[in-house]
Order: C-alpha cells, then sequence, then structure tokens
C-alpha cells in the first residue's frame, strides 16, 4: 500500500512537473520574442534625369520571433517627391536562424518622381520600415531600420521639360492676359473706339 | 583618299579579324542578382521600457532605473560572463551586408489621464557595444552604461550613435534611466522611444 501510494505520488509529481514544463516552454517564445526589421537594398543610388520618373521595389522583412506590423515611410529631401504603396504591412519572421535569401519578406513599390531642374541636384533621404510598441509601458519603444536613397538628377534634357507646372501656369496666365488685351483692343478697334496711352503734358 | 582607304582597312580588320580563323560559341549565361540587406533584432524588453520596480510609484525629484537595467543577473552577454548586464540591446543581423549605426530618438511622455507631460530629455541612456553590463572585471575600459548618461533627444542624436559600425551578429547594449522632477505631479506618464538601424556605409 505505501509502496503504491509512493508510486501515486511520484506519478502526481512526475505530471504536474511536466505540465509545467510544456507550460513554460509553450510561453517561452511569447515572453522572449524578440523584435526584428530588416530591409532590402539596404541603399540604393539613382543616376537620373530631372523630370524622370523611377519605379522601384524593395523588400521588407521579420527578424523576429513573432509576427511584425511594418509601417513603411519615408523621411529625408526625397519625401517631398516619394510615394510607397504600402503604409503597413504584416510580415511573418524568418525562419530560424535567418539565413539569406529572405524568404517571408514582403515587398512594396516606391515611384520617385524627381523634380525638374536646371542645374544638377543631389537628393537623399531614408524609406523606413518600423515596428514594434508595447502597449502599456512607460516608454514604449519603437525599433526601425532605414535603407538610405541617394539620386543624382541631372538637369533636364529639354528646355520644356525643365519647366514646372507652377511655371507653366504663370506663362499660361501672362499668354491669356496678352491675348484677351490685344484681342479686346482690336475688337473696340472695329468698333471705332480707340485705346491709346495719352501722356498728361500738365 | 589613300588615308581614308587606310582607315577603313584598319577598322574593317578590327571589327571582323574573328571571321578569319577564331571560333567562338556561346554555351550559358551567367547571372547574379546581388543584394544588400540591412536588419536589426531587438530584445522584447526593448520595446517595453518601464521605470521603477514594477507597478511602483515613482517618487518626485528621484532618478529611476529602468526595471532590466541590471536584471541579466549571469551569463554570456558579451565578451564573457556579464553580472549585472542589461536586458535592453539590439543585434546586427549575420545576414547584413553593411555595417550599421544605431541611433536612438524620443517622445515626450504624457499622463494617461490629464495634460501634464514629462520631457523626454528627462530620460537619459547609455550603451556599450561590448559587455552587457558596461564594466568588466580586469577591463579598464571607461564605463559609458552608468547613471546620469545622456538625454534623450526629440531626433535621431547623430552625434551621439548607441553603436557606431555595428558589424554583422554583434550586439550593444544599452539602458535608461528616468529623472522625476520636484515639480512633476503625480500620475502614469506613457511615451515613446525610437531606435534606428542604418547603413554606416562600411561593408561588413
Amino acid at each position: 500500500m505505501n509502496n503504491y501510494s509512493a508510486k501515486k505520488g511520484r506519478s502526481h509529481f512526475q505530471r504536474f512537473f511536466l505540465i509545467t514544463c510544456l507550460l513554460s516552454i509553450a510561453l517561452l517564445p511569447v515572453a522572449l520574442a524578440d523584435i526584428g526589421v530588416g530591409l532590402s537594398p539596404a541603399k540604393r543610388i539613382y543616376n537620373v534625369e530631372g523630370g524622370q520618373v523611377v519605379d522601384d521595389t524593395y523588400t521588407v522583412y521579420n527578424t523576429g520571433d513573432g509576427d511584425l506590423l511594418a509601417s513603411i515611410s519615408a523621411d529625408g529631401v526625397i519625401a517631398q517627391f516619394v510615394t510607397i504603396d504600402a503604409s503597413s504591412l504584416l510580415v511573418k519572421p524568418e525562419p530560424n536562424p535567418h539565413t539569406l535569401p529572405i524568404k517571408n519578406g514582403q515587398t512594396f513599390h516606391v515611384r520617385y518622381k524627381i523634380p525638374t531642374g536646371w542645374s544638377p541636384q543631389t537628393y537623399t533621404g531614408n524609406i523606413v520600415a518600423s515596428g514594434g510598441r508595447a502597449p502599456g509601458s512607460t516608454l514604449g519603444g519603437s525599433v526601425s531600420v532605414a535603407m538610405q536613397v541617394e539620386i543624382y538628377a541631372k538637369p533636364t534634357r529639354y528646355f520644356w521639360n525643365r519647366i514646372t507646372p507652377n511655371q507653366w501656369m504663370l506663362i499660361g496666365g501672362v499668354l491669356i492676359f496678352i491675348v484677351l488685351f490685344f484681342g479686346s483692343r482690336r475688337y473696340m478697334k472695329k468698333r471705332g473706339i480707340h485705346l491709346r496711352f495719352i501722356r498728361d503734358r500738365r | 583618299m589613300f588615308l581614308g582607304y587606310a582607315v577603313f582597312s584598319v577598322v574593317h580588320e578590327y571589327l571582323y579579324s574573328g571571321s578569319t580563323g577564331l571560333v567562338t560559341s556561346n554555351v550559358g549565361n551567367f547571372t547574379a542578382n546581388v543584394a544588400s540587406t540591412i536588419a536589426c533584432t531587438w530584445s522584447n524588453f526593448a520595446v517595453n521600457i518601464t521605470f521603477g520596480a514594477p507597478g511602483a510609484s515613482l517618487t518626485q525629484g528621484t532618478s529611476y532605473n529602468a526595471s532590466q537595467n541590471y536584471n541579466y543577473s549571469n551569463g554570456p552577454l558579451g565578451n564573457g560572463s556579464a553580472v549585472n548586464g542589461s536586458l535592453y540591446n539590439v543585434t546586427a543581423a549575420s545576414t547584413n551586408t553593411v555595417r550599421v549605426n544605431i541611433t536612438v530618438k524620443g517622445e515626450d511622455l504624457y499622463e494617461s489621464v490629464g495634460l501634464n507631460v514629462l520631457r523626454i530629455t528627462n530620460v537619459t541612456w547609455g550603451s556599450n557595444v561590448t559587455f552587457a553590463n558596461g564594466t568588466y572585471p580586469g577591463v579598464t575600459t571607461a564605463d559609458n552604461m552608468t547613471y546620469p548618461g545622456l538625454p534623450l533627444n526629440y531626433t535621431f542624436d547623430n552625434m551621439h550613435k548607441v553603436a557606431s559600425l555595428l558589424t554583422v551578429g554583434s550586439t550593444a547594449w544599452y539602458r535608461f534611466w528616468l529623472n522625476v522632477t520636484n515639480t512633476l505631479p503625480a500620475g502614469l506618464y506613457i511615451g515613446n522611444y525610437t531606435m534606428q538601424c542604418t547603413d554606416s556605409g562600411t561593408p561588413a
């Protein structure tokens, strides 16, 4: 009887120990989930012409342990003329240990509308993928990875392409004013009304 | 006339010399799409910073450690085993094709109920790329993970980097401290900091 009880007791203990171990293992990845974010390429350099539109595709990937909601944004001078087709992407973690090539990365498309220019210009900035921020913490952390973008823009080749939309509007306004002025003057002249600038001799 | 013929002959010979006896055949192409990558991984604790003991209220006019500043008791963090190491760390991915710079910035902490603000400059930090505890027995290098550290800025502080030229697979550790001013009204303050990993321009 005593032997049976002892066996039964050990069995309970073993079961408790086993469940505790399993629970610990199950909770371990949650408790120690690292957060990682990556971008490919690390840097991009473009040699273009002012006014040109450049399309490219980049990859964001996850080097952490859990799913990552990555926010994609741009900063620096390039932010004025870049459009990104996705503001946030859900990215599955890369297999562990992480090796190349990237397996679970998400691609996003970027379009640069290079401003027209009369002289060579250099535009720099970053495409940033960020994630993280644990709710409930005093100082929540956001982590981000930035790929550098350098754009070397030559002057726009054709004269007409160098003119910016605002300059076109100004030119259009001046032309309309000239046409209206001389048109109305001609019309009035036909009607016998003569417009003339007369110097005041007083 | 003669000169023109001579030039033509030379150019013709140069362009079509292959047909006079040299035979080549194209049997295959090499294609290589070389991609560069940049990635960093932060410890779970790094995105969840709490100051003082868990659940405890902070006292005005006192400075506090972030809760995991010294909580790595003993283990292989950094070179050798670290005692009182920090559990806040960032690691440059082993697949990086470049060395990385890591910078940090922050935003003010706002009272969860109320309008009071705790300026981010009251949060200070220090980092070390060699030792998880900033110091190591027998090593006399400067300890840069001790209070008071550097104040967090609103923009990425490129003058004071968390890590410069961090090589592939290397880790940088850091600590945070919070200075609770005498005039700060009681309350729960919540803010955010961002740590960014960028290409240093130096190959891995």
